[in-house]
């Protein structure tokens, strides 16, 4: 018999096709619903477990425990502040007193200082004195400043005789860091 | 309602049996394929959103956790911090900066130092810039001008003495001859600001830097204390360190 005019066959093969289709579609159905079943009712369970609600009760509990204490709260939290604001003053705060003593301090005893000019960057010196040698004395103490960073910059703006005084007449500039 | 259909009518027999017929031919197929698009729809819009949910719900408990811990944390600190030791170092820092501005103190103070240091003081003024903007300025202070009788040594004596006074007192300029010296002073103060506390914040600890200054804050008072015997502190002034045994 010749297979090609045979009708019953191709039948046959989509008949067999519709079947194994009909058969994967079954499975991924019924696999699909039992993994949004499963699923929902893992979630559900999950759900159940997470103490959220107890966890609220006591953070609320514990809230109006140290709302109790807000008066002793206040006060250390203001503590806190100032004492952070003294700190920052403190740091940045120029140390005039200091400057002014340190020059007394490098300058000879004979030098007598006619202006004392001081601000938060700059000393500015008129000054006078018989020695000449008390004024290099001096200078020379400035210089060492300088090499030790203490100072940044000296600037001598003059220096003069006053012949009938007898006295030599120094200015000066000096940078603070 | 008439709707044209294939096959006729809704209403028609012919309708209604050629879908039937169709329908049995392919249940084998149209049911499953009915449960996996329903599937899929109740994945996207109910499995989906609810695992969405859940994980915020995680996290909310994961901070509610952590924000417990804080609470137990700041109220330990809180119920074991000694009030007094609080109150004492409260003080201290209120007397070096004060909450508002100490006219009577700063005066007084000023002449103290004036006598400590054995130097004259003429007329002073003091200056304390925009009102209302005061509240604003970071650093508020009021600024001191002040004239001395005094060459180098007295003024150098007279600031020194100003700092024994006000801890956080700054000589912002001198300008000095062998007989007068005029000195421009800043004081500080610092108006109490609103405290404004969140309980899920740990309550901020005093550091190294801050228990440093309160040390050094400590050792001024008690040289001030010790160098100025008949110390007695003013009535309403909020500077005790400033306050006078009225040395003229």
């Amino acid at each position: 018999m010749n297979e090609e005019i045979n009708l019953l066959v191709d039948r046959k093969k989509s008949a067999e096709f519709g079947k194994r289709l009909a058969k994967r579609l079954r499975i991924t159905a019924v696999v699909l619903l039992v993994f949004v079943i499963a699923t929902a009712l893992v979630l559900f369970v999950l759900r159940l477990q997470l103490p959220l609600e107890s966890l609220k009760k006591e953070e609320n509990g514990l809230v109006q425990q140290v709302s109790l204490t807000r008066n002793k709260t206040a006060k250390w939290l203001l503590l806190k502040e100032k004492t952070t604001e003294i700190g920052i003053i403190l740091a940045k705060r120029p140390d005039t007193g200091g400057s002014i003593n340190i020059m007394k301090d490098i300058m000879p005893a004979s030098i007598n200082v006619s202006t004392f000019n001081i601000n938060e960057d700059t000393i500015l010196i008129s000054a006078t004195s018989p020695s000449l040698t008390d004024v290099d004395i001096f200078l020379n103490n400035l210089i060492a400043m300088m090499e030790k960073k203490l100072l940044t910059k000296v600037t001598l703006n003059g220096l003069g005789v006053q012949e009938q005084r007898g006295l030599y007449v120094l200015s000066l500039t000096i940078h603070l860091p | 309602m008439n709707t044209q259909l294939p096959f006729g009518n809704f209403q028609s027999g012919t309708f209604r049996s050629a879908y039937i017929t169709l329908y049995q031919k392919h249940k084998d197929l149209i049911t499953p394929t009915a449960v996996i698009v329903v599937c899929i729809l109740l994945l996207w819009f109910v499995i989906v959103p609810q695992i969405n949910e859940y994980l915020n719900l995680q996290t909310q408990v994961e901070n509610t956790r952590k924000k417990i811990a804080t609470l137990r944390e700041n109220l330990s600190f809180l119920t074991a911090l000694p009030i007094g030791d609080v109150d004492e170092k409260l003080e201290l820092t209120s007397d070096a900066l004060p909450g508002e501005k100490d006219f009577q103190g700063i005066v007084e103070g000023i002449a103290i130092a004036a006598g400590r240091a054995n130097v004259a003081v003429d007329d002073f003024s003091l200056s304390i810039g925009d009102l209302s903007a005061t509240q604003a300025v970071a650093r508020p202070f009021i600024q001191v001008t002040l004239n001395l009788r005094s060459g180098l040594n007295g003024t150098e004596r007279f600031i020194s003495e100003i700092s024994k006074t006000f801890p956080l007192a700054q000589v912002e300029t001198a300008q000095i001859t062998t007989t007068t010296a005029t000195v421009a002073i800043k004081f500080h103060y610092k108006v109490i600001p609103k405290v404004i506390f969140n309980e899920a914040v740990p309550i901020p600890r005093l550091n190294s830097k801050d228990l440093e200054v309160i040390n050094r804050l400590k050792v001024w008072k008690n040289d001030f204390l010790n160098t100025s015997p008949s110390f007695v502190a003013p009535v309403g002034s909020s500077s005790s360190i400033a306050s006078p045994s009225a040395q003229q």
